[in-house]
This record gives structure tokens, C-alpha cells and sequence, in this order.
């Protein structure tokens, strides 16, 4: 039988892309699909299909920036990557997801 | 959303295929993937299905994706107009008549709510308008008057509730010596009727008190002068006597309508008591109410009553806002009346495009329920609904503000320099904006109560909605009862008035009105110039005969003066009649009959024995039952007695909608101090003499100034606002009478497809065509009778509120409701007539089948 996977918690997915191409420099769509799924360990039930929105939303904002490429495998692909806005903006991300992380857990451990 | 956002989205609008490069992305995503199984073993149809079930629901997030690449909302509103333009085209029939009903509504509605705004709402255009007043003598038996000179300094001197107190009076004057000479309108005014109005000189200056100073209008600067500032300090000769031009000035239109220049008026505490002829205005002071200063000035007119008691006894002041005394009772009612109409013909488009919209929402019921079955939403088929009912206001928005410029053209046209605030008659962004508002409104309450979806519900909603037309059909043809017979009555009252026989033949008769160069003319002169220009005028070819009168019939001034009876001077009470001067021609020429006694003839001339002829209705109302003639009355302030010669038949030379006013007439040499105008009857159209008479009268004096008119001309001009309302109503009826029309052909003929089936087994059965026919008919009947029996009371009720507005025609009576009877039975008939032929032509066999 297969671990629990839990879906991605609404509003993380943006935070995750953010963070993974913040540590990986420029990734394709493919390749952060990948690295989420490896540092979740197969805890995380991950509709691949559902980066790409999020991709538009992130490049929307102005927070990473996207180029054609060519893959590992030789394919032309879109890699990604974190602007500077990006970085400032996954500094307060951050934060404020440790500080709820810290606070909820302060809770559930005091029961 | 900031701004960078907006930009992107807007960017992605104009992408190719707004999804980017996701198709891309998607298939390297899939092949990688894919690979990633293979290389684990798989065969690569299994590694394929592998990738796109860990891709999750494509389509879903290609949607996401392509919704957060522009506006969802936005998108399905152009959609929805994409569509309802579609459909709209795909129905022309439809799309034409909602429109131009809702075109020719909105712009009546426009064009009535630009006059209202103009005429009753929009203030005054002087300086703070709420606080201006005009007073009035009131004679408690005859209403309001004009100031005489003494009261007016009376008023002046005491009232402390008003800070600034004004007289003008209108003035006829001639324009000598800047080519061609003319009469031209003006007004004699104090120094503080300048600050009064806020009329600040454009050049020049405003009068400093000094006699014969003169301010020209800018209109007559323009034309005369061309707009050369240079006029200030010329000399301009008004009535012969020389004037200093000090100024040029924008001069009030809605006080002065027509008027191009002001000369100074002094008041003087020596002048008759009893001649009313300057007109008082004023300000309010500042915290006074128009009621203390009300209070105020009946004490002052009950001080001045007391003072003068001969001619002010019982007399006193009254108070009215400027704005009420420019537009006027009459006007104000008739509009107030136009506006009552428009909402009703408003009521009757809406009721129309209403009726349309249900038939039509019957036809497309498959459509609706096809889409709802597939899925649409209520809150998305309301949105089509009211996108569609959306454009057709709009459409309907533009043909009516056309409408309604033309409209307001043809409104001003009427009178716009002589009717005060006509001026104002505008096209205004408020105003529109109103109009616009009420479209809108109406729209949304449309899509709201007909764009309902109609549902998987059966006939008996079609039931429903097919006795809902009935009643909007009702409804039109209540309203258009009521906009009917409305016009009905003023088209009766007015051909009462122009039947109204004045008491003389006005036609064929040309009045000149003369303006002689003043002082240069001594009493003497006057005469002979007139006597002169009669026996002239009488031996011109194409003249039947000329004479004189100082007040030119249907000019709209009037004298007035009273008097005492010598048998009754022990009560010394005055009665007071209009008076006029003329010469011995003037009845023959007017066509003015002798009833008894004489007429005048050259030998009543100045100096000898005074006499004096008055109208039937004087005679009765001073004599009656007696024969006045070789009596004796008091005239005016003098008492000096005049001997009555002879009676004349009555007339009415003011207005034609108010009795004759008991008149009592002076041969003009014993009065000689009055200006005077000529009648002239001529063979056949008086325009044609104009020429031949300027010769005659330049042949005697070169600057004597003239003004034409045709006699019927100025008689049909004291009727032009029962014409406007008529020709308003009419209108408004008319398009009513049409709309009512094809909303009942339209049911009917809907009626009659709906009913085939059954039209054709009652024909297969053996009805006859007739009695097929006639059912239609009867229906049709049916639906306007109820229309009838409910607009009837409502017009009946509302002709009541018109009864001002009416001369000689009664709201209640038979006759109009028998017309209106007629009429709509005609429609009814009219509209009718086609669906009940169709009926009862049916071919029974193909009426059957049909579907």
C-alpha cells in the first residue's frame, strides 16, 4: 500500500516553484515537477499539469522570467527562473509560511 | 490586480492561441515523462498514459491557464454581444421596431425634458436667481397691474426688504440715421436695473443717471456696428432724438426678450397715479424670506391706498418670483401638461418593446431550453437577455437623442426670440443624462421580467405570458386613449379659437406700426402726417382704405384708463376700460360695425366738442338697458367729459381667448400725444402694398421708421401656444395611435398562427370563413374595448387638470369621447383586418398539419 499523499495545500504551489528554482537556478516545467516530487518523497499528490498556471501566474507577477532552451534529452524547452523581485518576494513568503508553520505547531503541540 | 498584472493579461489577449506555449510545454513535458517510464521498462504506450495521468486534467488547467491570459468576466460580455448582435441582425423585424419605438420615445422624452429644464427648473441666468422678485399693483376686481411712475417711487422709498429695487419699461423705438431706418424693440430701465441682472458692460459702460444715454444689445453692435467698439461715445438717433451710445451690454433675453437697446427710465412722482405702464423688479434683501417681504409690502400698498385714495383705494402689492413671471402661468401649465404626456407615451414604448419581447421570448422558448439543458446558467442566460436588451437601448439611445436634436430644433423655431427662455431650450448632459438614465432603468426592468429563462415549463407558462401580452396591449391602448383624447380636446379648443371672430375682418389688412422722429413732430404735425399719409395711402392702387390707431391689433400692448359716469360722479368710484386713439378710418378699414349713433369724422378735431365712441359690450356693461348715447364720462385724472357719439360693434384686439374688453375709442386728434399705426386693407395679399406704402410714407417723411405685419399673422401668433400643445399632443397621440396599432396586429396575427390547428378543424367542420374572421375580429374588439374602458376614466380625470389649457371646450363632453370611440374602433378593425382575412382563407387541410 502507498504512503498518504496529501494534495498540495492551496496557495503552496507558487511558494514551492518560487523556492525550487530560487535553490536550482533555471529549471523547465518538468524538471521542478521532478525536484517537488523528490523532496516531497512521494508525500505529495502533484497534478504536474497544474504548474504551468502557475507558472503563467508567477511570470504574471513579474517574480521569474522564462526563455527557450534546449533539455537534458535534447528538446526545446521553457526554463525558468527566479527575478529579483522573485527573490524578495520568496524572502517574505518564507517568513511569513515559518512563522505559520511555528505558530500551528505551537498549537497542535500544546494539546 | 496591479498594473503589471493588467499589462500581462492584456498582453496575453493578443497572444496567438492564449494558451502560449503550453501545447509546447505539455508534449516535452509528456515525452520526458514518458521517457522517464520507458527507461523503467515500460512499452511506450503504457509510459504514455503513465505521463498524462501524472499530468492530471489537462483541459482543466488549459482552461486556468487561458482564463488567466485576459478577462473571463469581460470575454463572456463580448461574447454575449457577439451573440445578441447575431440574433438581433438574424431578426430585423424585431430589432427595427424595438428601436425605433424605443428611439421615439426616448426622444420625445428627451425633447420634453429639455424644455421642462429650461422652462421650470433651470434657474434664471442672473445673478443669485431664487432671490428675484417682480411686484405688481393688484386692482382686487381686475387683477395684476404695472407700477405707475409715483408708486414705483413709493415702493423704491420704503420697502427695506428688498435690496434693490428696479422699473423698466418695453419701448418701440425708431433707429435713424445707420441706414435704412427701423424699428427695433428696447426697454427704458432704471440705473439699478443693471446690478439687478448682472449686466456688465462688454464696452462701455453702464448709465450714470444722465437723460438720453443709450446701451446697446450686442446683437444690434453686431449688426449695426459690426462689433466695432468705436460706437461707444457716437450719437444714435432713437425716435428722432439724439442718444449717446455708453455702452455695450448682453442684455437679459428672458425679461427683455427681443430687446436691443436700453434707454434710461426716471421715474417721476408727478405722473398719473392711474397709467400702470412700468414694470417693477427687485431683489429680495439679504435673510429676508419672500414671505416677510410679502408682509411688508402689503403694509406699504395698504399706506399707499391710503395716500391716494382716488386712485389707489383698495388697491395693493403683491409679490412673485421673477422666474414664475417670466415663464408665466399658461406656459408653465401647458408644459407641466407636455411632460404628463411624454410619461405616458414613455409608459406606451415600454409597454410596446415589452410585448415584442415576450412574443419573442415564446418563439425562441426551444433555444433557451436547449441551452439551459446544456448546461447554461440562470445568472447566464439573464446576462444574454440583458446584453440583447442592452444593445437595443443603446441603438435605441442614439436614434433618440438624433430625434431629439431635430426635435428641439423644431421647438426653438417656433419662438425662440420672443418667448422667454426658449433660448434656453438646449440639449444639455444632464438633461440627457436623465433620459439616459430612465432608458437603462427601463431596460434592466425589462430583462428582469422578460429575460427570465423560460425553463423546461410547460404551455401553461406560454399561457402565462400570452395573457401577459393581452395586458400590456391593454395597457397601450388605455395610454393611447388617454394621449387621444387629450389632443382631441386641444385640437377642439383651438379650432375654436381660430374661428374666434374678433369683431373685425383681419384678413387682407396690413398694420404698420410708425415711429415718427420724436421731437421734431409737435401734436399738430402728427395729425397732419397721418391725415396725409391716409389720403395717400387710400389713392395707392391695390389699398381699399387706410387709417390709424395708437394700438395695432394683436400687437400685444393695450391702453387702459379710468373713468367716472358723469350721471353717478356722486359715488366717485372709477371704472376702468381700454381706450384707443384712432382716426375716422379706422372702422371702415377694420371693417368695424356701427351699431348706433356715428362714427367720427374730420370735423372731431382738436378743440372742438371732446367725444368719445364705445363698444357694444361697454355699453352694456356702464348703460345697460339704457342708450348711452349723447351720456357723458369723466375721463381719467382731469375729469375732463367726453360726449358718447356712437356705438361700435365689440372687438377683441388683445387676445382671442378672453371676452371683448369693454373699449371706448378718442378720435386721435384729440389725443394726439400717442404713437400710432397704421391699418391698411388691402385687394389682395397685403405683403404685396409694403413696397408702394414705404414710397407713400418716405414721400411725407424719409425718417419716419416702419415695422409690417399682416393683420392674420399677428392674429394667429396670440394662439401659438395653443398651436405648440396641439401640435405636440397631436404628435404624441398620432405616434401612440401607431404603436397601439402594430401591437395589436402583432398579438393578433400571433394569435392566429398559434391557433391553426384549431382555426382549420373548425373550418374542416364546417364554420364559415366569416364567422372564422369575425372570431378574430371580436378578439381584437375585445382587447381595445378593455383598453378603452380602462384609459377612459384616467383621460377623463387628467382632462379635468387640462381645463386651463382649454378655451371654450369642455373636457366631458361627448363629442371627443364618441371620436376616440370611433378611432379606436377604426384601429381595432385596421389592426385586425389582415390576420382575420388570413383566418378565414386558411386551407384547412395544411392548417391541420401544421406543426
Amino acid at each position: 500500500m502507498k504512503a498518504m499523499k496529501s494534495e498540495v495545500p492551496y496557495g503552496t504551489l507558487d511558494l514551492m516553484i518560487l523556492k525550487t528554482l530560487a535553490n536550482m537556478g533555471s529549471l523547465h516545467g518538468f524538471g521542478i515537477a521532478r525536484r517537488i516530487e523528490q523532496v516531497a518523497e512521494g508525500s505529495l499528490e502533484l497534478n504536474q499539469g497544474t504548474i504551468y498556471p502557475a507558472l503563467l501566474r508567477l511570470e504574471q507577477k513579474g517574480w521569474i522570467r522564462s526563455d527557450w532552451g534546449i533539455s537534458e534529452n535534447n528538446r526545446k524547452a521553457r526554463f525558468y527562473s527566479v527575478t529579483k523581485a522573485g527573490k524578495k518576494q520568496l524572502v517574505d513568503e518564507e517568513a511569513k509560511w515559518l512563522q505559520t508553520v511555528a505558530v500551528l505547531a505551537r498549537l497542535l503541540g500544546a494539546q | 490586480m496591479n498594473a503589471r498584472m493588467w499589462f500581462a493579461r492584456i498582453a496575453g489577449l493578443f497572444r496567438k492561441d492564449r494558451t502560449g506555449y503550453l501545447e509546447e510545454e505539455i508534449a516535452t513535458h509528456t515525452e520526458m515523462l514518458a521517457a522517464e517510464y520507458m527507461a523503467r521498462g515500460m512499452t511506450e504506450p503504457d509510459a504514455h498514459a503513465a505521463a498524462r495521468r501524472d499530468l492530471g486534467n489537462v483541459t482543466s488547467f488549459q482552461e486556468q491557464y487561458r482564463e488567466q491570459n485576459g478577462f473571463p468576466l469581460l470575454e463572456n460580455v463580448w461574447r454575449d454581444l457577439k451573440f445578441a448582435t447575431r440574433t438581433l441582425r438574424r431578426n430585423p423585424a424585431f430589432t427595427l421596431s424595438c428601436t425605433a419605438t424605443l428611439a421615439v420615445g426616448l426622444g420625445a422624452m428627451t425633447t420634453v425634458l429639455c424644455v421642462v429644464s429650461a422652462f421650470l427648473w433651470k434657474p434664471l441666468p442672473y445673478p443669485s436667481p431664487e432671490h428675484l422678485v417682480a411686484i405688481k399693483q393688484v386692482d382686487p376686481r381686475n387683477g395684476l397691474w404695472p407700477f405707475s411712475e409715483p408708486a414705483w417711487l413709493d415702493l423704491q422709498q420704503r420697502a427695506r426688504s428688498l435690496q434693490t429695487v428696479a422699473a423698466y419699461s418695453k419701448v418701440q423705438l425708431s433707429l435713424t440715421g445707420t441706414g435704412d431706418a427701423e424699428m427695433i424693440q428696447g426697454a427704458a430701465v432704471t440705473p439699478s436695473f443693471f446690478p439687478l441682472f448682472g449686466v456688465t458692460p462688454i464696452g462701455g459702460r453702464a448709465f450714470s443717471g444722465q437723460p438720453k444715454e443709450a446701451v446697446i444689445g450686442r446683437a444690434l453692435w453686431e449688426r449695426k456696428w459690426q462689433g466695432n467698439r468705436a460706437v461707444v461715445g457716437r450719437a444714435l438717433a432713437l425716435d428722432g432724438e439724439s442718444y449717446t451710445v455708453v455702452g455695450i451690454a448682453d442684455l437679459p433675453h428672458d425679461v427683455l426678450p427681443g430687446s436691443e437697446v436700453l434707454i434710461p427710465l426716471t421715474p417721476k412722482a408727478t405722473e398719473s397715479r392711474t397709467a400702470h405702464d412700468i414694470e417693477a423688479v427687485g431683489r429680495l434683501a439679504a435673510g429676508v424670506s419672500a414671505a416677510q417681504a410679502g408682509a411688508e409690502l402689503a403694509v406699504i400698498g395698504a399706506s399707499m391706498a391710503g395716500q391716494s385714495p382716488q386712485s389707489d383705494g383698495g388697491w395693493g402689492l403683491r409679490l412673485i418670483p421673477l422666474s414664475d413671471e417670466v415663464v408665466g402661468p399658461r406656459t408653465s401649465n401647458m408644459i407641466r401638461m407636455i411632460f404628463g404626456a411624454v410619461t405616458f407615451l414613455w409608459l406606451l414604448a415600454c409597454a410596446n418593446v415589452a410585448g415584442l419581447q415576450l412574443a419573442r421570448n415564446i418563439s425562441r422558448r426551444h433555444e433557451m431550453q436547449t441551452r439551459q439543458a446544456l448546461g447554461a446558467s440562470a445568472g447566464r442566460l439573464f446576462g444574454q437577455t440583458l446584453t440583447e436588451n442592452c444593445l437595443l437601448a443603446l441603438a435605441g439611445a442614439l436614434g433618440g437623442t438624433v430625434l431629439a436634436r431635430f426635435a428641439l430644433q423644431a421647438v426653438r423655431s417656433f419662438a425662440a426670440d420672443s418667448w422667454p427662455r426658449m433660448a434656453q431650450v438646449e440639449l444639455t448632459f444632464p438633461t440627457m443624462g436623465v433620459a439616459l438614465l430612465i432608458l437603462f432603468a427601463t431596460t434592466v426592468l425589462f430583462a428582469a421580467f422578460t429575460g427570465r429563462p423560460a425553463g423546461l415549463q410547460g404551455s401553461r407558462e406560454i399561457s402565462r405570458r400570452t395573457s401577459g401580452r393581452d395586458a400590456l396591449i391593454v395597457a397601450q391602448v388605455g395610454i393611447a386613449t388617454v394621449l387621444v383624447l387629450c389632443a382631441g380636446l386641444l385640437c377642439q379648443s383651438f379650432l375654436r379659437l381660430e374661428a374666434v371672430d374678433p369683431g373685425f375682418d383681419p384678413d387682407r389688412v396690413l398694420t404698420v406700426q410708425v415711429s415718427l422722429p420724436g421731437r421734431s413732430y409737435n401734436d399738430l404735425r402728427r395729425v397732419a402726417f397721418f391725415r396725409e399719409a391716409e389720403s395717400r395711402l387710400a389713392r395707392t392702387p391695390g389699398i381699399v382704405s387706410a387709417g390709424a390707431t395708437n394700438i395695432a391689433p394683436f400687437s400685444g400692448d393695450g391702453t387702459a384708463n379710468r373713468f367716472r359716469l358723469e350721471s353717478d360722479v356722486a359715488s366717485s368710484e372709477y371704472r376702468t376700460a381700454a381706450w384707443r386713439a384712432v382716426t375716422p378710418d379706422f372702422f371702415k378699414t377694420l371693417g368695424i360695425p356701427l351699431k348706433r349713433g356715428r362714427l367720427f369724422t374730420e370735423r372731431d378735431a382738436n378743440g372742438s366738442a371732446e367725444v368719445v365712441i364705445v363698444s357694444e359690450s361697454m355699453a352694456r356693461k356702464f348703460w345697460p338697458n339704457q342708450n348711452p348715447i349723447g351720456e357723458r364720462l369723466l375721463w381719467g385724472r382731469s375729469g375732463s367729459p367726453k360726449t358718447i357719439v356712437g356705438i361700435v360693434g365689440d372687438l377683441r384686439d388683445l387676445v382671442v381667448d378672453a371676452p371683448p374688453v369693454p373699449t371706448m375709442f378718442r378720435p386721435y386728434p384729440q389725443l394726439s400725444d400717442a404713437p400710432m399705426a397704421l391699418v391698411i386693407r388691402t385687394q389682395a395679399d397685403p405683403l404685396a402694398v409694403i413696397g408702394d406704402v414705404r414710397k407713400q410714407i418716405a414721400g411725407i417723411d424719409r425718417n419716419a421708421a416702419l415695422t409690417f405685419q399682416p393683420l392674420r399673422r399677428e392674429m394667429s401668433k396670440t394662439i401659438l401656444r395653443p398651436r405648440v400643445s396641439l401640435t405636440i399632443m397631436a404628435a404624441f397621440a398620432i405616434v401612440a395611435l401607431i404603436t397601439a396599432a402594430f401591437g395589436l396586429y402583432g398579438l393578433i396575427s400571433y394569435r392566429v398562427n398559434q391557433r391553426q390547428q384549431e382555426i382549420g378543424m373548425r373550418l374542416a367542420l364546417g364554420a364559415s370563413p366569416g364567422s372564422v374572421g369575425w372570431a378574430v375580429q371580436k378578439r381584437c374588439l375585445m382587447l381595445v374595448c378593455a383598453g378603452l374602458a380602462a384609459g377612459m376614466p384616467v383621460a377623463c380625470g387628467l382632462s379635468m387638470l387640462m381645463k386651463s389649457l382649454l378655451y371654450e371646450t369642455q373636457p366631458t363632453q361627448p363629442v371627443a369621447y364618441a371620436m376616440v370611440l370611433l378611432v379606436f374602433g377604426g384601429v381595432a378593425l385596421a389592426a385586425s383586418y389582415g390576420p382575420a382575412r388570413r383566418a378565414s382563407r386558411m386551407d384547412p387541410a395544411a392548417a391541420i398539419r401544421h406543426d
